[in-house]
């Protein structure tokens, strides 16, 4: 296996709410090898996106962190601020999810793009615009030289979302989070933006953490998936094994709701039924000390909902966290 | 951008007309003959029928009403019946007084507003936030004319730093003059300040939860430098508006004011005009109002446009 990159070892981050704090992440782990894409799968609200905020150092203000984050050998957490800015941007890079309101709407977007690069690499402005122009050109955005003056609600969502790409790349990180890159795009640009981002990780060498509650995304992009629910890691494994055997009962569930494109079915034969997860995720206070999927799991007994069940192997570097998985399969 | 401007300059002038007039309607209904007042009680009903004549009081109200446009548009805004001097020439020397003390005081404003605003929202919950939302909500809540008082009774009467009222113009010097409205400017900018200071303060905040506040973060700015280089220009916009709004308050405010430091401006002026039935002064006085706050208006919205590309772009 690769060098490892950033390797993330029981990491718990706890809001404040009114009545004590509320578990955000329950003390997960996952590595990330050096050019390797982890693809982070989960609905709304199972800490996807808590997870980039903890590993960028922009937690919500009251968040309270704990565990280890080692990326390039050093240890993140509890880290000062200076040097968490020093890092972001810089060796770590981040895409938002919104890229309209993720761009500054009152500043042209060849700005944006140079601000880094200005901040870290002391570039004066006339080089750093050179640069973003490369980068625009880079992620597809067409006429690039012309589109440093244009504000981002000139653009389309497509585009908007490549200049975050762009924006992210400046000062060529060793990890690129992408936070729901395609969510709030058509299904048309979603896969040439998921191409872009598989492109710059060949070629760049970087190592990618795809957050999506897109299956079809993450299976297109990533090597390696951790499927979460509820601040939890409840499955993890290499891409082709998860997607092909998924072991833990919410996994399985993901993965028989994503509605398939079969032949036959296109032929005309009768439509099978689509399958969902009975329920919704329960808010952060909802949650009980044993697993958190007990309250939608159809094999739930007594000992789920005593202590959160470890993750245990169930092929080579694929891992389930359920304590009947003997049962299941 | 020359689509909005000229949208922005046709607004300006239909307010300005819809201003005109109504104020030409409420003194044609307001109960009082200009005539009587001015021959008083002892005038013969001959001499009082040979005055309204004199004074064009006889015209039709439409004809009255469109040679008063037709000469404002030449600059000629009549004359004072009590006076008996030209209007303009009133005006011109009080406006050289209530202008500057609108802007002085404007400009209190802004500044005390603006980095007291700023600088609780970069603190926001912590003791310097909640201190100055304290001190700007005991702002708000002072009358500016016992603020006006108190001035005078700690700065000219105790310290004796200041003059207590009065103007001595401009002919002494730039500067003898803006020391004699630094009072009366500061009472007025009191209350305005501590609601810039509030507003400003919430916008800050409402801007620094905003998506691309994180994005910058992410870029590895610092949470200063987020707030001067990206928060700052988007949280100015309902800022500008409001302080357009606070332009036309201080005018007003500026009337009860020089009442309290005796100064001799617009405020002044506009009392006496109307105890005297002095219309023309009225009309002249209420018209250059309006024409000052729509063109603050106007000079917001051009602010508007430079602040942000989206209005510019929508408009055109």
């Amino acid at each position: 296996m690769a060098e490892v990159l950033l390797s993330v070892r029981n990491l718990r981050v706890d809001l404040p709410g009114p009545g004590g704090p509320l578990p955000a992440l329950r003390g997960i782990d996952f590595e990330i090898a050096r050019g390797g894409t982890l693809g982070l799968v989960g609905e709304s609200g199972s800490g996807k996106s808590m997870t980039a905020l903890a590993l960028m150092g922009l937690l919500p203000e009251g968040a309270k962190l704990s565990g280890s984050i080692r990326f390039e050998g050093r240890e993140l957490v509890g880290l000062p601020e200076s040097a968490l800015c020093d890092l972001r941007g810089n060796r770590i890079a981040m895409t938002f999810q919104e890229p309209m309101t993720a761009l500054n709407p009152v500043q042209p977007i060849g700005r944006q793009v140079a601000e880094s690069m200005m901040l870290h690499r002391g570039f004066s402005r006339a080089v750093a615009e050179d640069e973003a122009v490369r980068l625009l050109d880079r992620v597809g955005l067409p006429d690039p030289r012309r589109r440093l003056a244009s504000y981002p609600y000139q653009l389309s969502g497509g585009q908007r979302q490549r200049v975050m790409i762009a924006l992210a790349l400046g000062c060529a990180p060793a990890l690129l989070i992408a936070d729901e890159p395609t969510t709030a795009l058509d299904a048309t640009i979603q896969g040439q933006v998921l191409a872009l981002l598989r492109e710059l990780v060949e070629e760049r060498g970087m190592a990618l953490l795809l957050i999506s509650h897109d299956l079809n995304a993450v299976a297109a992009a990533a090597t390696d998936v951790a499927v979460m629910y509820g601040g939890a890691i409840v499955e993890r494994g290499p891409a082709t094994s998860v997607f092909r055997a998924p072991a833990h009962p919410y996994a399985k569930g993901l993965i028989a709701a994503l509605p398939a494109l079969e032949p036959e079915r296109l032929a005309g034969a009768p439509r099978a039924r689509l399958q969902a997860i009975p329920g919704s995720v329960p808010d952060l206070a909802g949650f009980g000390p044993g697993c958190t999927f007990a309250d939608r799991c159809a094999w739930v007994i007594g000992a789920c909902r005593a202590a959160p069940p470890p993750l245990v192997p169930v092929s080579p570097g694929h891992s389930a966290a359920c304590i009947r998985l003997g049962d299941l399969s | 951008m020359s689509v909005f401007l000229a949208k922005r300059l046709a607004t300006m002038v239909a307010t300005l007309l819809f201003s005109s007039l109504v104020v030409f309607l409420v003194l044609e209904i307001l109960p009082g003959d200009p005539a009587q007042v001015l021959l008083g009680v002892d005038g013969t009903p001959e001499q009082l029928a040979v005055l309204r004549e004199k004074m064009g009081l006889n015209a039709p109200a439409a004809a009255r009403y469109f040679s008063w446009i037709g000469n404002m548009l030449t600059g000629d805004f009549g004359t004072s019946y009590a006076y008996g001097v030209p209007v303009w020439s009133l005006l011109e020397e009080r406006l050289a007084l209530t202008v500057p003390l609108a802007l002085v005081a404007m400009a209190m404003t802004a500044l005390f507003g603006l980095v007291l605003g700023v600088w609780a929202a970069a603190r926001h919950n912590r003791p310097g936030d909640l201190a100055i939302m304290g001190i700007s909500q005991l702002g708000i809540s002072i009358p500016n004319f016992w603020f006006a008082l108190m001035l005078i009774l700690l700065f000219a009467v105790k310290l004796g730093w200041f003059s207590a009222g009065g103007f001595p113009g401009w002919e002494d010097g730039v500067g003898e003059g803006l020391k004699a409205l630094l009072l009366p400017a500061l009472a007025l900018a009191t209350v305005q300040a501590a609601i810039l200071a509030r507003i400003t303060r919430s916008s800050v905040i409402d801007v620094l939860q905003e998506d691309f506040v994180r994005t910058a973060r992410a870029k590895g700015l610092g949470r200063r430098a987020v707030l001067w280089r990206h928060a700052l220009r988007n949280a100015l916009i309902p800022v500008i508006t409001v302080m357009g709004l606070q332009f036309a308050e201080l005018l007003v405010g500026a009337i009860v004011v020089e009442q309290v430091f005796t100064l001799p401006g617009m405020g002044r002026l506009v009392f006496q005009s109307i105890a005297n039935r002095d219309l023309q002064v009225v009309k002249g006085i209420v018209i250059l109002l309006a024409f000052m706050v729509v063109a603050v208006n106007f000079a917001v919205d051009l602010l508007y446009a430079l602040i942000d590309p989206r209005l510019k772009a929508s408009d055109v």
